[in-house]
């Protein structure tokens, strides 16, 4: 028993170790392009490796504004899913529909990312583009000129890639709603719609959040699939429509064919900067869930 | 004002079980009747059909008639019936996230009724009517989950009446409860008969003998024997209702 | 032992008692009638024996039926033979005390150093009749028989018609002769004492009803 928990205990050790190597790894990396730059790389919006400036900006807003809007998409979405085919259908069609959206989980993004260049970015460019642009063009952030690849574009694959996993979880979160609390108001006289919003969706709220968060994440650091509609533009464009880049996406374009020590470098600082996010989202997770679970 | 319910031929199912068998039988106006029974013959079932709580089970069936003062339940919108025959389930269970008078009057609120004034004297009127109003007057924003367990169930039966049902149904409304508790919920129920027709399942003959007026006795999904309380335990007519009530079951 | 199979062996015991309050009952009543026709002070006394005997069954029929009401909250018919265990316990307690009133007459008699005036054809009828009243009851009481309990209704009109018979006749004697007053009260005592039990012997049949069908029935 005493070697078990040591091996353990060394197990959980190493991890804890390997996680704190990988972000020294990260630091020392990166320090070339921190001391040359430092704070002006956070803010500046240039990114030129030939005349070798810098600026992390554009990436940054990239990476935040796809994964709100794919939030913002898919949080409804995943949501209503869940409840239909929590309260709405018969248990053997809620099994076949959700093994349907769980297979999205499980396509690898190279093949979503394929997906979105030879049907999202035609489908984007026609229908759609011009259709926000008419009727929501007076906003700055749907003006024209209606592109293929853009921030839209990217949001849109990223919330079909986090559908499945807040899906799942919501519905994970619903079914442990206890009956008696459900039965309780339906005795009542309500509603199905006042059973899901007066008790279901309030008591699986801390699992939505949890699943929330975990689709954040999932959309902050996804790489490949992004990087295929997005349009790869470092520049923070007001329109949505129009092309940018993600921290993720520009790492993995670049970093293969990166010219010199300090681009490398500063690549590197890119992926610090990613790693620092998702430990934020992680952290605030937490702390939301936290507050949630002591609410109860 | 409180109503009669007629049951005929009732007959109910989960999936292929079939769980009631052509249960025939009247519960009077203003007067309790037990429903008693071995675990598992069908009592809640037969409750939970009177509400339409049944048909809310996936797979569930029911056939036959309820009427309730002569309408037919099954004509009807299921939610207007539950708010005419409230219902007090076997474990307590206020809504947690709600607080001793927003429990009190959630039916109340789920009708429509926003005005607070109203709300506050319903509540009052309603944790009176349980004997509640006396020890939780200073804690009525606490939750409703932080009561004692008999206070809990008492506020679930106010909160079944603040929605003014005709009928009240209960399943086992002690069964989780302490002896001192438990004779609270009692003469509780002997006095809202005055204004309502109960229906309670019990498991506790003592307890059916002491506040029911008629007795009705399942087994396995049939209804053995029914008649006046008095004479069902006195001079039951049917074997097996005497063998169950005496507790000689094999 | 499941506390059903003890609660059944318990009143097992409580009827075994009962039959044996019976037995001791119809003892007594045949003493002492014995006592009075022969005079037998030896008889008498047995009917004063039986006495405490009764009583102390009574007093144990009584502590353990109160004992299974309170621990097993009998119903149905568990319930009504413990009631009814009670109440006949009672009856039968009556009947002896009524026999050993009885036995004192004898005693009285044997006292009086005098024989009967007269033979005792309505009194000896109405000690048979009485006997087999409490027999019969006692007898439908264990086998759950309304038909048989009604026949001891039946014979109680027998009972109170020979008393009646056995009153006009001794007031008879007493106008004629005033001697005869002495003697002629303590007969008419004993044919009380006998009529009253007979009464007990109906209560017993009632009894006995009441277990078999639940039903309560009321004299006439
Ligand atoms: N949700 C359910 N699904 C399938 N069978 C059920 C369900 N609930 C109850 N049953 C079955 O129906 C029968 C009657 O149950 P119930 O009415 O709860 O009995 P009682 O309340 O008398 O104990 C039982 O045999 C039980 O196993
Ligand atoms: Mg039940």
């Amino acid at each position: 028993m005493e070697k078990f928990r040591l091996v353990t205990a060394a197990f959980a050790i190493s991890l804890a170790a390997l996680a704190l190597a990988l972000f020294t790894q990260l630091l020392t990396s990166s320090l070339p392009a921190v001391e040359r730059f430092g704070l002006t790389f956070l803010f500046d919006t240039i990114w030129d490796p030939v005349m070798e400036v810098f600026g992390a900006l554009p990436f940054v807003y990239g990476t935040l504004v796809t994964s709100l809007i794919a939030l913002l998409i898919a949080v409804p979405l995943s949501i209503g899913a869940a409840v239909f085919l929590t309260q709405y259908v018969p248990t053997r069609t809620s099994y076949l529909l959700s093994f349907l959206i769980e297979i999205i989980a499980a396509i690898p993004s190279v093949v979503i990312g394929l997906w979105g260049i030879f049907v999202l970015i035609p489908f984007m460019r026609d229908p759609l583009g011009t259709f926000l642009v008419e009727c929501l063009g007076f906003i700055p952030l749907f003006q024209g000129p209606v592109f293929g690849p853009s921030i839209m574009t990217g949001a849109i694959i990223l919330a079909i890639m986090i559908i499945p996993i807040i899906t799942s979880i919501t519905k994970d979160a619903i079914n442990t709603t206890p009956e008696l609390q459900r039965e309780g108001l339906v005795a009542l006289g309500s509603t199905r719609w006042e059973v899901i919003t007066k008790i279901i969706l309030p008591y699986a709220r801390p699992g939505i959040i949890g699943g929330v968060m975990l689709g954040l994440g999932r959309a902050v650091g996804e790489t490949m699939a992004i990087t295929m509609v997005i349009g790869n533009t470092p520049s923070i464009p007001a329109s949505l429509l129009a092309p940018g880049d993600t921290l993720a996406s520009v790492i993995a374009n670049q970093f293969s064919e990166a010219t010199s020590a300090i681009h490398t470098s500063a690549l590197i600082e890119l992926g610090l900067i990613l790693f620092v996010i998702t430990v934020v989202i992680n952290i605030c997770a937490r702390l939301i869930l936290r507050r949630e679970v002591a609410r109860e | 004002m409180s109503s009669e319910i007629e049951i005929e031929d009732l007959n109910a199912w989960f999936g292929e079980k079939h769980v009631l068998k052509d249960v025939s039988m009247e519960m009077e106006k203003n007067r309790i009747t037990a429903i008693i029974g071995p675990s598992g013959c069908g009592k809640t079932t037969l409750i939970r059909c009177i509400n339409r709580m049944h048909e809310t089970v996936p797979e569930a069936r029911v056939e036959g008639r309820i009427l309730l003062n002569e309408l037919d339940v099954y004509q009807e919108d299921p939610v207007s019936i539950r708010s005419r025959i409230g219902m007090v389930f076997q474990r307590p269970n206020p809504f947690p996230t709600m607080s001793v008078s927003e429990n009190a009057v959630a039916g109340l609120k789920l009708r429509g009724t926003r005005d607070r004034s109203v709300l506050a004297e319903k509540a009052k009127e309603v944790l009176m009517a349980v004997g509640l109003w006396d020890e939780v007057r200073n804690e009525l924003n606490k939750p409703g989950t932080s009561l004692s367990g008999g206070q809990q169930q008492r506020l679930c039966i106010a909160r079944a009446l603040a929605v003014e049902p005709e009928v009240i149904l209960m399943d086992e409304p002690c069964s989780a409860l302490d002896p001192v508790s438990t004779m609270r919920i009692e003469d509780l129920i002997y006095r809202l008969r005055e204004n309502y027709t109960i229906i309670i399942v019990t498991h506790n003959m003592q307890q059916a003998a002491r506040i029911s007026d008629r007795t009705a006795f399942l087994y396995m999904g049939e209804l053995i024997e029914y008649g006046p309380t008095k004479r069902l335990f006195e001079k039951p007519e049917n074997e097996l209702t005497e063998r169950y009530i005496s507790g000689r079951f094999g | 032992m499941g506390s059903r199979e003890k609660f059944d062996e318990e009143l097992r015991e409580i009827y075994r008692m009962l039959m044996e309050m019976g037995d001791i009952a119809v003892s007594s009543i045949s003493s002492a009638m014995e006592a009075v026709e022969k005079l037998d002070e030896e008889k008498a006394k047995v009917a004063l024996q039986n006495n405490q005997k009764s009583f102390e069954l009574m007093r144990g029929i009584e502590d353990k039926c109160t004992e299974l009401l309170m621990l097993q909250a009998p119903v149905a018919g568990d319930l009504r033979r413990i009631i009814t265990a009670m109440k006949v316990s009672i009856d039968l307690n009556r009947i002896v005390r009524y026999a050993k009133n009885i036995s004192t007459l004898a005693l009285d008699m044997v006292k009086e150093r005098e024989g009967h005036f007269k033979k005792l054809v309505g009194l000896k009828g109405m000690k048979k009749t009485t006997i087999e009243m409490i027999e019969k009851a006692m007898k439908a009481l264990f086998e759950k028989d309304k038909s048989l309990a009604l026949e001891v209704y039946e014979e109680e009109k027998d009972v109170d018609a020979l008393y009646e018979q056995i009153f006009r006749e001794l007031i008879t004697y007493m106008v004629e002769d005033n001697r005869k007053i002495t003697r002629g009260v303590r007969y008419l005592l004993a044919g009380r004492y006998l009529e009253r039990i007979a009464d007990h012997a109906c209560n017993i049949a009632e009894g006995a009803i009441y277990v078999a069908t639940g039903e309560r029935i009321s004299p006439e």
